[in-house]
């Protein structure tokens, strides 16, 4: 244990860490500062949010017909609301429109009439009547309910569904867990942007702590002395050990600088939720957004921990920092590739995603990077050390 | 005991090493040869770096790779470029090697200073070796080294970097650790060995030369070392004819060392040969290019 200690101490070397800090700070500032800041991202979304809280708020999380109906109710209470508003407004009754829907409708019809254009840009963006914002995301919640069973699932879907993929539709709806009260616009998008800066954020932070393990004592001519000590070539496996142990640090403090911040988005009430919810999108499990967010915390620690073996691999046969920048620039490419694609590691279990070739990507993840390492350590074994 | 028996080392088809037999018992010996005659070879191959191609190495009778950690606990060794990190203090560096010997921490702390009291750096125990004089990164080598106190000291080329002074401490300390341990010193500057080797090794031609005594080795060149004086223009038509060994001038005149298979004038006077002598007549090509 005590080699494993010198040995992240030197991975942990302060000027490193300070190196390390402010690499996070830029990432920080470019990739995840506006996801924590700007949410939800201005309008129809905040009203989006805030209707997600009052159903929550009012029907748990579920909304079974009573529930639907209340809500429903409510609508038309609002519509009432944006009757009167518009019955009082001078600018609505010279345009001859006396109620929320005439307004609508003449907005439909009259797409290209600069007048209502005005009136609405001036009701919805200068004025900035919630009445106006909320009503569609209402009657949007609604329809979505409505018509469940015709489209939940469909939409997000670019080709038709595969049996597969329409079984596990039909399987949510006929549970009854379709019934789920959960706005993924925009809780679940901004949760999808923001996992996906942390573990690119992670990843780089994990690179650059990483990459000397090997090339430091290269650079150092300490191979000599360290291969003749007692523990001998079983340093290599010490290293190895300590560079695991390092990324699993460097990723579990990052993890909780970085969710913790995330919790400031206040959506703790929709933690118990469960994600396959008319209001959203389609996963292959039945999972709430607490353990959505575990399961993708769990594959972030999944990426990192296997280009962390990848990176301590290159430091241990390249013999110079160019050449380490080289190989790992196209491992780094591929893998931020991925996540981009939202392969890894958030949509992972969506119902997009393909779960065979998911499964094949993280068990490639997990194999070269376990298979080269135990080259790497057999091959010290046996090799002269020439260095 | 340590022995090697029968070694070859080959780097693909270039052989470095051939049929090398060694005994080592307590004492020191002095690894002589000039640079690139398998010296570090054979020592990287001591210390467990190299893998012999055919031959093997043995301790107690027991082969040294399959004693693994066992026998590495008992050699102490300073490469010929050791490393150590710049950022690093002697007391870091120290632990951290410690930790590899398998020291525990307690043990290392009470050792650390007193090594570093042996050679003259307890002052700089908290300096940044990125600070340190090629003399003292020398000396926090030779401490390094000692940390585990070795049965077997394997030193490459230890005395670079060392000032004169710092030299004859450091002979002084490698005989008085020789009294109950194999040290061996690789070098191919022929005063570092010459008053405290127990035994020469001298390598030639990828095989061992000489295995014996300084007195023994001295011995070969017996009757064949002269010194003479003349003036300067005869030099260069003197060394066409004889291995000059050394050069100075004394009053005018040319002094010189050189050998000869018989004494054939009157105002040459025959002296006793010395391990210089035997060196520069052994590796007289090496030699040459050497001194140039």
């Amino acid at each position: 244990m005590r080699i494993i200690i010198e040995e992240m101490k030197k991975i942990f070397h302060p000027v490193m860490l300070l190196i390390c800090l402010l690499i996070n700070l830029l990432m920080y500032y470019i990739f995840i500062d506006f996801d924590i800041s700007v949410f939800p991202n201005g309008r129809p979304a905040t009203d989006m949010y805030n209707i997600g809280i009052e159903m929550v708020d009012k029907y748990g999380h579920e909304l079974d017909e009573n529930e639907l109906k209340d809500f429903t109710k409510v609508l038309q209470q609002e519509i009432k609301k944006a009757d009167k508003y518009i019955q009082a407004d001078k600018e609505f009754s010279n345009l001859g429109i006396t109620s929320y829907r005439e307004f609508i409708d003449m907005r439909k019809e009259n797409q290209e009439n600069p007048e209502i254009d005005l009136l609405s840009s001036k009701i919805m963006f200068d004025k900035e009547i919630d009445l106006f914002w909320e009503i569609p995301q209402r009657e949007n919640v609604i329809e979505k309910m409505e018509f469940v069973n015709e489209r939940y699932g469909y939409s997000d879907l670019v080709q038709l569904p595969t049996s597969k993929q329409d079984q596990r539709i039909q399987e949510i709806i006929q549970s009854g867990k379709v019934n789920a009260i959960f706005p993924s616009y925009p809780v679940e998008y901004n949760f999808q942007t923001i996992s996906q800066s942390i573990a690119i954020t992670i990843l780089v932070s994990v690179i650059f702590m990483i990459s000397p393990i090997f090339i430091r004592d290269y650079k150092n001519n300490m191979f000599g002395l360290q291969y003749s000590s007692k523990i001998g070539r079983g340093l290599v496996l010490k290293k190895v050990t300590a560079g695991m142990l390092a990324t699993f640090i460097i990723t579990t403090f990052l993890i909780i600088v970085y969710y913790g911040l995330y919790s400031t988005n206040d959506i703790g009430m929709f933690l118990e939720s469960e994600i396959n919810s008319f209001m959203g999108t389609v996963y292959w499990y039945d999972f709430s957004f607490l353990q959505l967010i575990i399961m993708t915390i769990l594959l972030t620690y999944v990426i990192t921990l296997s280009l962390s073996l990848l990176a301590i691999f290159v430091s241990s046969i390249c013999k110079n920092y160019i050449s380490i920048i080289g190989i790992q620039l196209p491992l780094f490419a591929v893998l931020y590739w991925l996540i981009k694609k939202r392969v890894l590691p958030v949509e992972a279990f969506h119902l997009t995603s393909s779960q065979w070739e998911i499964g094949m990507i993280y068990s490639i993840m997990i194999i070269i990077p376990i298979s080269v390492i135990g080259w790497i350590v057999r091959n010290r074994q046996t090799k002269d050390i020439l260095e | 005991m340590l022995t090697v028996t029968n070694v070859n080392k080959k780097f693909g088809n270039e052989s470095i090493l051939e049929d090398i037999q060694l005994e080592f018992s307590n004492g020191v010996y002095g690894l002589l040869a000039p640079n690139g005659a398998g010296k570090t070879t054979l020592i990287k191959m001591l210390t467990t770096l190299l893998y012999p191609t055919k031959g093997e190495i043995l301790y107690e009778g027991q082969n040294i790779f399959s004693m693994g950690e066992n026998y590495r606990d008992l050699i102490g060794y300073l490469p010929q470029q050791f490393g150590y990190y710049k950022n690093y203090n002697p007391y870091q560096y120290l632990q951290y090697l410690a930790a590899l010997k398998g020291i525990s921490k307690q043990a290392a702390n009470e050792k650390i200073p007193k090594l570093l009291k042996l050679v003259a750096l307890e002052d700089a125990i908290k300096k940044k070796m990125r600070k340190f004089s090629g003399g003292m990164i020398q000396r926090v080598g030779i401490a390094q080294a000692m940390l585990n106190d070795p049965k077997i000291l394997i030193l490459d080329e230890p005395t670079a970097g060392l000032d004169p002074k710092e030299r004859v401490r450091f002979r002084n300390l490698l005989s008085e650790l020789a009294r109950d341990r194999i040290v061996i010193l690789s070098t191919h500057i022929v005063s570092d060995v010459e008053s405290i080797a127990n035994q020469i090794i001298m390598i030639k031609d990828k095989q061992v030369l000489f295995k014996d005594s300084i007195q023994i080795i001295c011995q070969k060149l017996q009757g064949k070392v002269f010194e003479t004086e003349m003036n300067f223009d005869r030099v260069q038509e003197f060394r066409r004819h004889y291995l000059s060994l050394s050069e100075r001038q004394e009053n005018g005149r040319m002094m010189i060392r050189f050998i000869a298979e018989e004494g054939s004038s009157s105002n040459w006077k025959q002296v006793n040969p010395t391990l210089e002598d035997v060196f520069l007549f052994e590796y007289q090509d090496h030699s040459l290019e050497q001194l140039k």
